[in-house]
């Protein structure tokens, strides 16, 4: 460590812009534009458009409407203090309904899965462009400083795969490191030959003949990035194991994320990953379940989809509370879009991008709130519409940063993350 | 011009007025009669004069020397001969140069100049060359063994086009007939039943794209098929992203719906045969993977075209097995099958409203293009697609697009960036580039050479701004230093091991079904440690190895003429900890321990193997301070196999041996 510190020091004066950005960003957090009501954030992400009409979207009027009409597979009750309608299919999450701000007037471009996944996590249905963790982390830098800023754990492959975390033209130590549940969580992160000490001798030598390199080509940026990666590599050896190992966790810590039961075991990991990197300073992390793409038997395949992350989320809130970290962690909820209110086969719902739920929780949103609303029968969001770009700006604002402000150069202009558009929804902050 | 201009800025959205003010298009549409500069006919300015007539060496030197000049700048130094020989011998066959090359090389007694023409000559014959330039031309087509998408069905038999792209290249195919077989291959004469067979693999190209074969809508389905081939023959071709203009008129490019709409008659009049059927209800759900469905090749000996030889090439062939549970079920190959293109009826194809493919309004023309600034497309006679005018069209000479993509795609594989730094966008979105003489003389260069890839590659290889070192800027051109690709990196862990296999994987190495039924999933029978070169491993989209985007691969759902340079950590994990390097490391420490018997001598030896140098004194003390440092465990069987698989594990995760300078 102390060599290194010391190689950056004698080197700075050869240091490239990409290198001293990715040093800004890996070492030093860098300042947001204005005081953040988050300093993290999790965002949980149901794969396939969960349905907003049996989960967190009360529409008495589709109960009873009929005909092509699906009613609600599961009984809605009001919660908590606030009262907010949250439906049988969540009932361990709807006892955090306080914690909660529903977001019922959510819209998307389109209604193919492909285009509002890249929508929802780039902000654009076709073209490349930097992820919503990618833009955080260059925004607000790391602060881990032996782990990546941005982390995504078990994320899809297929509907743009990892374009959806990837840094695009944002320089490369933005985008998401994959993390696979389990101990290992980052492939190689072990080396199975050689002694600690002896893979510490054969990376001086490697750092030694890098150092070399450089040397002879001394405004690379990408060889001071590459001198970085292996310490980086190094490091997490050590800190991916550790921070992934959750059976350092106590029984019940385990137990409230459901991590003693088949069906919520594998989501519950995840959240309590989540924690773990989290305390860490990872700055942004993204879970997933995949399969909440109803099509058939909502009853059915919505609830036991809902079930396996139902304990799991609400331990994740209930853990970040006792923490007392709940407050700085902008906890996010949803898919890429939502359903139908007609029957599509039976049992199940279409797609729909004109109207859906989202929900918010933690840093900054005002708690047990709802905001937005469709028509009678859900067929469109009629008020508090929040589009794509919206939603991102207001992300954006609730980790202290102006999604105007928040630009990269390439190609001749200046991008960010909402292109030409958003509006901050600030009625829902707090 | 004035009338497309009128209606082009007519419909230009609020948005796209205040973008093209900010880019300056509204000038170049409105003010500037000439056009858009890529759109211009090629420059054939002579070379400049140049004060300084001793450093050049080509007529490219003399575009560069004539800028430096002006700005009072002086090119850099020649890169020394060992570094020139590992540059040329990677950019030209993606590995690295022997120690015997090398040593033959730097002692060589002839010029720089004779002796760099002798290295580019020799490898530019070997058959390596096709594998790394071909390799080159599928990031650009999309290539992949699978359709991606949802279902990621597996494409049985895209390996016939991957082999005829790397072939057309070790045979210096000229690049206008390489176009031409691609997108009409089928349709031109043949004299003999091997170049039927080539001609019609090469239509593979517009096979290959990623559809969903779970397409609730039929039309739908068609016109996404129909978009994917007009995006791919605009793009790797011609630069230009026509596809918007599926929904509306090109907002920045004088490209309207009418234009797509002509080429999508083309494509609407061509029917492909990929091996795959779309899913759907009525069938069930072991219908679409379908050898019926593949593109019959006459038999090479008989000329015959044959049925299918007896055994597994559609999924009904073995639904009863995979009833019973079978899962490692493998397609039997046929030698008189591929994917590609055919005649189909032809028709025009109906405007789609917004891009909706139901709501239909007039259908242009098939091959009437008006592309402002471009030549016309030569009338497409009633009986037949317009695949063979168009790809006329593309390689005419008054077509000044084709060869400038081309030759810049070319010069930003060998100096790192291109002379138009956005190698797949040649629309208005790019600047006239600083070297825009240079890059057209390359280009007329290239046409009066009669397309030859070979002679371009050659010509840019022996010119003095190639042989520069050190930091690159836009003016100076000089190869910037380049993280070895993927491909380069393995083959070159495979080399160095001594495992690495030459010859080509047989037949179909694909398996599985693809689809959503358990265990389903496509796959490919060639590991990551199989010993082929990376180009042959099957490149299953969504499904590739970890190491592919952990080394930039790029996304094969993707058109992508220059791929992504990422310096992360998992590569760093990759190089300290993967099995595939360990392995190697082991290979290569095996043979050096039988090729030299003394350590100093062996570390000469590592040295030259791994990163193309000898070594200086102080580094063959720190190799050895290594080696005897390292601490063996006891359960070791040979310690001596392990410090030198350490020591070479250390070599190969070095910078030096991943860059190429």
């Amino acid at each position: 460590m102390s060599a290194r510190r010391t190689f950056l020091q004698q080197a700075a004066a050869g240091f490239g812009w990409l290198a001293l950005s990715a040093l800004a960003a890996d070492a030093a957090s860098k300042r947001p534009h204005f005081a953040m009501k988050a300093k993290r954030a999790v965002f949980l992400f149901m794969e396939g458009g969960p349905s907003q009409f049996d989960t967190f979207d009360w529409k008495p009027e589709l109960a009873r409407a009929g005909g092509r009409f699906l009613a609600p597979a599961f009984p809605f009750k009001q919660r908590g203090q606030s009262g907010l309608w949250i439906s049988d299919a969540f009932p361990q999450l709807a006892q955090h309904a306080d914690e909660l701000c529903l977001l019922n007037g959510m819209t998307t471009n389109n209604a193919g899965h492909q285009q509002a996944v890249l929508a929802m996590h780039t902000g654009s249905e076709n073209l490349v462009r930097p992820s919503l963790g990618a833009w955080v982390v260059y925004g607000l830098g790391s602060m881990a400083d032996d782990l990546p800023g941005f982390v995504t754990v078990n994320p899809i492959s297929h509907l743009g795969g990892a374009q959806n975390y990837g840094s695009a033209f944002l320089p490369a130590t933005f985008q998401g490191t994959r993390l696979g549940t389990g101990q290992r969580g980052v492939p190689h992160i072990a080396n199975r030959n050689l002694s600690d000490e002896d893979q510490r001798r054969q990376l001086d030598f490697v750092q030694k003949l890098n150092r070399r390199a450089l040397a002879q080509d001394p405004n690379q940026p990408e060889l001071e990035g590459l001198i970085q990666s292996y310490e980086l590599a190094y490091q997490m050896q050590t800190s991916v194991p550790e921070t992934l190992d959750l059976s350092r966790e106590p029984a019940r810590i385990r137990e409230l994320y459901g991590l003693d039961d088949s069906a919520t075991q594998n989501f519950g990991s995840q959240c309590l990953m989540a924690r773990r990197l989290m305390e860490k300073g990872v700055r942004f992390i993204q879970l997933t379940s995949t399969g909440w793409d109803h099509h058939n038997n909502i009853r059915e395949s919505l609830g036991a989809r809902a079930a396996s992350v139902d304990r799991p989320i609400a331990g994740l809130l209930a853990d970040l509370k006792q923490k007392g970290m709940l407050d700085e962690t902008l906890v996010i909820w949803g898919g890429e879009f939502g359903r139908q209110p007609r029957e599509d086969n039976p049992g199940g719902r279409g797609h729909a991008n004109r109207g859906y739920t989202m929900w918010l929780a933690g840093g900054g949103v005002k708690r047990g709130f709802r905001y937005g609303a469709t028509d009678e029968l859900g067929e469109q969001a009629v008020e508090g519409r929040l589009g794509t770009h919206d939603l991102h700006a207001t992300l954006l604002h609730l980790l202290g940063l102006d999604h105007e402000r928040l630009t990269f150069r390439h190609a001749g202009r200046d991008f960010r993350m909402t292109d030409v558009a958003g509006k901050v929804a600030k009625e829902i902050i707090a | 011009m004035g009338r497309v201009s009128r209606d082009v800025i007519a419909r230009l959205t609020r948005w796209c007025v205040l973008l093209a003010s900010v880019i300056g298009f509204a000038t170049k549409l409105g003010a500037d009669e000439a056009g858009h500069w890529s759109f211009q006919p090629l420059r054939g300015d002579a070379p400049p004069r140049v004060s300084d007539a001793t450093w050049p060496r080509t007529d490219i030197d003399r575009f560069i020397l004539a800028k430096l000049e002006e700005k009072k700048l002086t090119p850099a130094r020649d890169a020394e001969r060992a570094t020139l020989i590992r540059r040329v011998t990677f950019d030209l066959i993606g590995l690295p140069a022997s120690p015997a090359e090398i040593e033959a090389f730097c002692t060589d007694s002839a010029s720089d100049d004779a002796a760099l023409a002798k290295v580019v000559d020799r490898l530019l014959q070997s058959p390596r060359f096709g594998e790394r330039w071909g390799r080159h031309w599928l990031d650009v087509v999309r290539y992949a063994d699978s359709v991606g998408k949802s279902w990621n069905a597996p494409f049985t038999y895209a390996w016939r086009y991957r082999d005829y792209v790397i072939d057309s290249f070790n045979q210096d195919k000229p690049f206008d007939r390489f176009v031409t077989e691609q997108l009409a291959g089928d349709l031109l004469p043949v004299r003999s039943i091997a170049e039927e067979r080539e001609q019609r693999i090469a239509t593979g190209f517009l096979a290959l794209g990623s559809i969903s074969l779970q397409e609730g809508s039929r039309e739908q389905s068609i016109m996404d098929r129909i978009d994917d081939q007009i995006d791919v023959t605009t793009r790797a071709f011609l630069g230009l992203t026509v596809n918007c203009a599926r929904c509306h008129d090109h907002k920045l490019d004088p490209i309207t719906m009418r234009d797509y709409y002509a080429l999508a008659g083309i494509f609407s009049s061509t029917r492909l045969w990929t091996g795959q059927g779309t899913h759907t209800r009525e069938f069930g759900s072991m219908d679409y993977v379908d050898g019926g469905l593949l593109l019959r090749l006459p038999d090479a000996t008989s000329g015959n075209v044959s049925e299918l030889v007896a055994g597994v090439h559609s999924m009904s062939d073995f639904q009863d097995e995979w009833r019973q549970g079978r899962r490692d079920i493998r397609y039997t190959t046929d030698p008189n099958r591929a994917m590609g293109a055919s005649e189909s009826e032809p028709r025009d194809c109906e405007i789609r409203l917004k891009g909706k493919p139901y709501d239909r309004d007039v259908a242009p023309p098939r091959g009437e293009l008006r592309i402002p600034g471009l030549p016309a497309m030569r009338d497409v006679p009633a009986t037949v697609s317009g695949r063979l005018q168009l790809a006329l069209w593309i390689t005419s000479r008054e077509q000044p697009l084709t060869a400038r993509v081309f030759v810049n795609r070319v010069w930003a594989h060998l100096f790192g960036r291109g002379i138009v730094p956005l190698v797949d966008e040649f629309g208005s979105v790019s600047e006239e580039p600083l070297h825009r003489d240079l890059l057209d003389h390359l280009a007329r260069r290239f046409v009066a050479e009669g397309w030859s890839v070979k002679k371009l590659i050659r010509e840019i290889m022996l010119s003095r701004v190639y042989r520069q070192s050190g930091p690159s800027s836009e003016l100076s051109c000089h190869v910037a230093p380049r993280r070895l690709e993927w491909e380069a990196l393995r083959d070159s862990l495979l080399l160095a091991s001594g495992r690495l296999a030459f010859d080509r994987p047989a037949g179909i190495q694909v398996a599985g079904t693809g689809g959503k039924a358990r265990g389903s999933s496509t796959y490919s029978l060639l590991a990551v440690n199989a010993p082929y070169r990376t180009v042959y491993l099957p490149v299953l989209r969504s499904l590739l190895p970890e190491e592919y985007s952990t080394f930039d691969f790029p996304d094969p759902h993707q058109i992508t003429g220059q791929r992504e340079v990422t310096t992360v950590a998992p590569q760093a994990l990759f190089f300290m900890n993967s099995d595939f390097v360990t392995e190697s490391a082991r290979g290569a420490a095996a043979r050096l321990l039988k090729d030299e018997s003394a350590d100093s001598p062996r570390v000469r030896l590592a040295y030259l193997r791994l990163l193309g140098r000898e070594p200086d004194p102080d580094e063959v003390s720190d190799s050895l301070t290594l080696l005897r440092d390292l601490h063996p465990p006891a359960s070791s069987r040979s310690p001596e196999q392990y410090r030198w698989t350490t020591l070479i594990q250390a070599l190969m995760s070095s910078a030096e041996f991943r860059y190429v300078r």
